[in-house]
């Protein structure tokens, strides 16, 4: 291949792929880090499965303990909600901050070009 | 099939590649990083004020090539990288770019000396020009211990040469070695030709390098293995340098916040997987079978518990952490993803209470968090200290406590010996039936020459030693050899640990297999070493050292002789005991004098020699005395007194005196030892007794070898007869006098050699007056006398040392504590003395 295709070929072609596969492992990276599909399984879980048995009590304390199992439950289900959400900010700041970083890379011979011609043109 | 590096696309790029990768483009390519930010930096300050100025164009322009030079050069490190093709005729198009190179040196190095052609031997003088090659021979203990470089000059002084500087042809045997080296490269999946493909195909083509690598021990199977080994730790190294995107895993914060709390199980136990992601890499050698049979059970419903089975040191732990790390990287059935193992520390979870009931309730309280949690697996070591019968420190049992788990509430391995499975776990009947068993086997001597590779780099790096490929192959040697008591790979790692801190600390830098061999040979007392020098000197001249202590029985000597050389030499088989000997002949003889010469000369002591009384064997039942008896549940089982000597004291010689006398069935249990080498103990532990030199006496046909020796009849007519003999009396069952590798015939003493026994042992007694400063000398007519006095013609020479007693060393004493003999007096002891 005469280098002049070569070059085009590479940082058109083949470093745009490269680019790309990192940024398909970083985000798969993120959704295994938030584990997202493992927090909505166990959305409605207690949080950190802390929650009390209530076989052989009173009716009394049943109602208590039912109370703060609820509470539990729902502490679980807030920070996960959370931690969910942050997954999906960071999946997104991910994504926009590949296509900034792509559209920099593929801009930056242009770039140049357009330095040396304002240069000489004087603008 | 073709070599032709001229024409290759390679060959041209690393050419014009030298220039555009140079040190002038390096140069250039940092500083354009440089300027790219003081032209920002100038930019973003300047923008307003200077305007349209004379230097904002310029600075612009040079903005623009510093950004364009970076990526430039990029492109052409990228464009000049030589791509290898596998599959071109062109044999030159599948180098990588250091072998290329290394070509291009030897091309160079023989047009300099003006050689007609391109020999495979220039390799070695190239392989300057490659990083790996040059480590890879080093492995191979290339220069380290033998110095090559007379065969290297020989072999090139061989190759023809010109008058002018042409370009050297490209030799046959070039072609052959790159055409092996080729094939080696795509039979190990490689897309490219590298030096190890090349070392490879020099061994199996060049005969000047098999012969250099002849010369340092290494052969074809020792290469490919230095070459695999080698490349793993490239591939172990790429894979600790990937940046964090490309490492593998699964889990993270959503694992975390998705299971339970564990406080009583984190204070007894230790998260493998923080571990094993903390290592970055277990390598599990031999043991997929193993693994996969672990997640098999594990993933079930019911019954989802494992047992792994087999002796300390085996490695159950390592298959652990490799089923970790298959649970770490994902790659485990999907009930398995998100788990984490958790190894209890059995010792500690079962100590400081003295109360059982306080230990049953931890133990409930670690089940329970595990239920609770809901990713968590138990690695129990010594699972059998949980269910003991034999309860007391370290021990408990807890198998009602912990049996409503095992039922599909908590996944749990446990590991244990074989031993003790059958001492305590079998006796739990029903954590036996639920515990899903899994037999771990030894293993191979090869596969322990792998475990042993990925841990010598890191001995190498704490101790600053060197080992060579020799070394790692000789320590498996001896271990598999003379190390009986511990299995693969332990026993392995700790000798390599061991020899690594040993070089280090006498200031040496390099491992080899000689300080093995001293080492090893220190601590088992036997020399370990293949006999060379002084050794082999020694023991072509053993019938001379055996013959200072037994007079006569030159048959004797001789054939056991031989078999020590044999041994020695590595000629004999190594399952099957050093030397297997049947004595026969009347007593006081020489035969356990003979046994006891060969103990000091084979295993430096005749200390070193277990003598078995088999008079006392003769009831079936006192068998279980010689191997031990089985223990029964929940109890030890005896010890025997033949095993346990040789569990004990693996190198000795084993005497079983007067065997006729056993009982027939224990003469069949020898069968299989003489065979095999082995024996079953009472207890179930298999007896290696191919380190013993194994000696039976008899006096069964003495009456015949007497007569016949009187009539003159020696050698094999005599061994004949006595074999018919023993057979036709039903002394010795032809199946059991055919596993002896020698029945030898101890002749009755005449009356000189029982004068030279007479000679020996006076001659023993006056050096032990010289300690005493006392100078003894026995007149000619006094040794006969003695002789005639020790010699019975029942007893043979073993009423001499009574005599020599009686008549000599009394008289000693007496004068001595008399005050007649002082010190530095001279004696001389006449016929007249003896009375």
């Amino acid at each position: 291949m005469p280098m002049p295709i070569a070059l085009f070929y590479w940082w058109y072609v083949l470093k745009p792929k490269e680019l790309l596969a990192i940024f398909e492992k970083l985000l798969k990276k993120e959704l295994s880090f938030f584990s997202m599909d493992l927090l909505l399984k166990t959305l409605f879980l207690p949080w950190k499965r802390d929650e009390i048995n209530t076989d052989n009590m009173s009716l009394q304390d049943k109602g208590r303990i039912l109370l703060m199992n609820l509470v539990s439950r729902l502490v679980g289900a807030v920070v996960r909600s959370g931690t969910i959400a942050v997954g999906i900010t960071a999946l997104i700041a991910t994504m926009l901050g590949a296509f900034v970083l792509m559209t920099v890379f593929l801009a930056l011979p242009i770039l140049s070009v357009v330095l040396i011609i304002s240069a000489f043109s004087g603008r | 099939m073709n070599f032709d590096i001229q024409s290759a696309k390679n060959f041209q790029k690393i050419k014009t590649g030298k220039f555009f990768l140079g040190k002038f483009f390096k140069f250039i390519y940092y500083l354009s990083l440089i300027l790219i930010v003081f032209c920002l930096l100038y930019l973003m300050d300047q923008y307003g004020a200077y305007y349209r100025t004379i230097f904002f164009p310029i600075v612009k322009v040079i903005f623009a090539f510093a950004i364009l030079v970076p990526i430039l050069d990029r492109f052409l490190v990228w464009y000049f990288t030589p791509e290898a093709n596998l599959q071109s005729d062109n044999m030159a198009e599948g180098l990588s770019r250091e072998m290329s190179e290394v070509v291009i040196e030897a091309i160079r190095f023989a047009r300099e000396n003006k050689f007609q052609s391109l020999e495979p031997i220039l390799f070695l003088a190239a392989y300057e020009k490659s990083h790996d090659g040059k480590y890879m021979l080093l492995r191979c203990g290339f220069g380290l211990e033998k110095d090559a470089s007379a065969l290297i000059s020989d072999a090139v002084s061989r190759i023809s040469r010109t008058q002018s500087e042409n370009q050297p042809l490209v030799s046959q045997n070039f072609v052959d070695v790159m055409q092996a080296a080729k094939n080696n490269a795509l039979a190990s999946s490689r897309n490219e030709i590298s030096s190890g493909d090349i070392l490879v195909g020099l061994i199996e083509k060049s005969d000047v390098f098999k012969q250099i690598m002849f010369e340092i021990k290494m052969e074809e199977a020792d290469i490919k293995r230095v070459v695999e080994w080698h490349e793993n730790l490239k591939e172990y190294s790429r894979k600790q340098s990937l940046p964090f995107w490309d490492k593998e895993g699964v889990g993270g914060i959503g694992r975390d916040w998705s299971f339970g709390y564990t406080p009583v199980l984190n204070q007894f136990a230790r998260n493998l997987n923080n571990e094993v992601e903390f290592a970055g890499h277990i390598n599990v050698y031999g043991r997929s079978n193993e693994i996969d049979e672990i997640e098999r059970i594990l993933a079930k419903s019911n019954q989802n518990n494992v047992l792994l089975i087999g002796e300390p040191g085996i490695g159950k732990q390592t298959i652990v952490k490799g089923f970790t790390e298959r649970v770490i990287k994902g790659k485990t059935l999907p009930s398995l993803r998100y788990m984490q193992i958790f190894q209890v520390d059995t010792g500690a979870l079962l100590s400081g209470s003295s109360e059982s009931g306080e230990i049953a309730l931890r133990i409930r309280q670690i089940f329970n968090e595990t239920v609770r949690a809901g990713n968590i697996i138990l690695f129990f070591d010594n699972f059998h200290a949980l269910v003991s019968k034999n309860e007391g420190v370290g021990q408990v049992d807890t198998s009602e406590v912990i049996l409503p788990y095992l039922n599909g509430a908590v996944k749990v391995i446990g590991a244990t010996s074989l031993n003790e499975f059958h001492k305590n776990i079998e006796a739990s009947p029903a954590v036996a039936a639920i515990m899903n068993r899994i037999n771990v086997q030894e293993p191979s001597s090869q596969e322990t020459v792998q475990i042993l590779e990925e841990m010598i780099p890191h001995v190498e790096y704490r101790d600053q030693v060197f080992w060579p490929y020799q070394s790692l192959r000789e320590v498996v040697r001896v271990c598999e050899r003379y190390i009986q008591n511990k299995p693969f790979p332990q026993k392995a790692i700790e000798v390599a640990d061991e020899i690594s801190v040993d070089v280090a600390k006498s200031g040496g830098k390099i491992v080899f297999a000689k300080n093995i061999d001293e080492l090893v040979s220190k601590k088992l007392e036997v020399p370990v070493a293949q006999a060379e020098g002084e050794e082999a000197k020694k023991l072509l001249s053993l019938e001379d050292f055996l013959h200072q202590r037994v007079i006569g029985q030159d048959e004797a000597i001789k054939a056991v002789a031989s078999a020590m050389r044999r041994a020695r030499a590595g000629v004999q088989s190594k399952d099957r005991p050093i030397g297997v000997f049947l004595f026969l002949g009347p007593t006081g003889v020489g035969k356990t004098e003979t046994s006891k010469a060969l103990a000091e000369s084979y295993f430096g002591s005749e200390k070193n020699m277990i003598r078995v009384d088999m008079s006392e064997y003769q009831e079936q039942s006192s068998i279980y005395r010689l191997i031990g008896s089985p223990p029964a549940a929940g109890a030890e089982g005896e010890k025997g007194q033949l095993t346990t000597a040789i569990m004990d004291s693996p190198f000795s010689l084993v005497l079983l005196d007067e065997i006729e006398k056993a009982h027939k069935d224990i003469l069949t249990l020898f069968l299989q030892v003489f065979d095999d080498g082995r024996l079953t103990d009472g207890t179930g532990r298999v007896i290696n007794f191919t380190n013993t030199i194994i000696i039976a006496t008899s006096n069964a046909g003495s009456e015949l070898i007497r007569e016949r020796v009187m009539q003159n009849q020696t050698g094999e007519a005599l061994k004949k007869d006595l074999l018919d003999f023993l057979q036709k009396n039903s002394i010795f069952r032809p199946e059991f006098l055919n596993r002896f590798d020698e029945v030898v015939a101890f002749h009755p003493l005449s009356q000189d050699q029982i004068q030279q026994v007479a000679e020996f042992m006076l001659k023993s007694l006056s050096k032990r007056m010289l300690e005493k400063e006392i100078t003894v000398e026995f007149t000619d007519s006094a040794v006969k006398k003695l002789a005639s006095l020790g010699f019975d013609p029942v007893y043979g020479a073993r009423p001499m040392r009574r005599a020599i007693q009686d008549k000599v060393e009394n008289l000693l004493a007496n004068r001595m504590l008399s005050g007649e003999i002082a010190r530095g007096a001279k004696v001389t002891i006449d016929e007249t003395d003896v009375v």
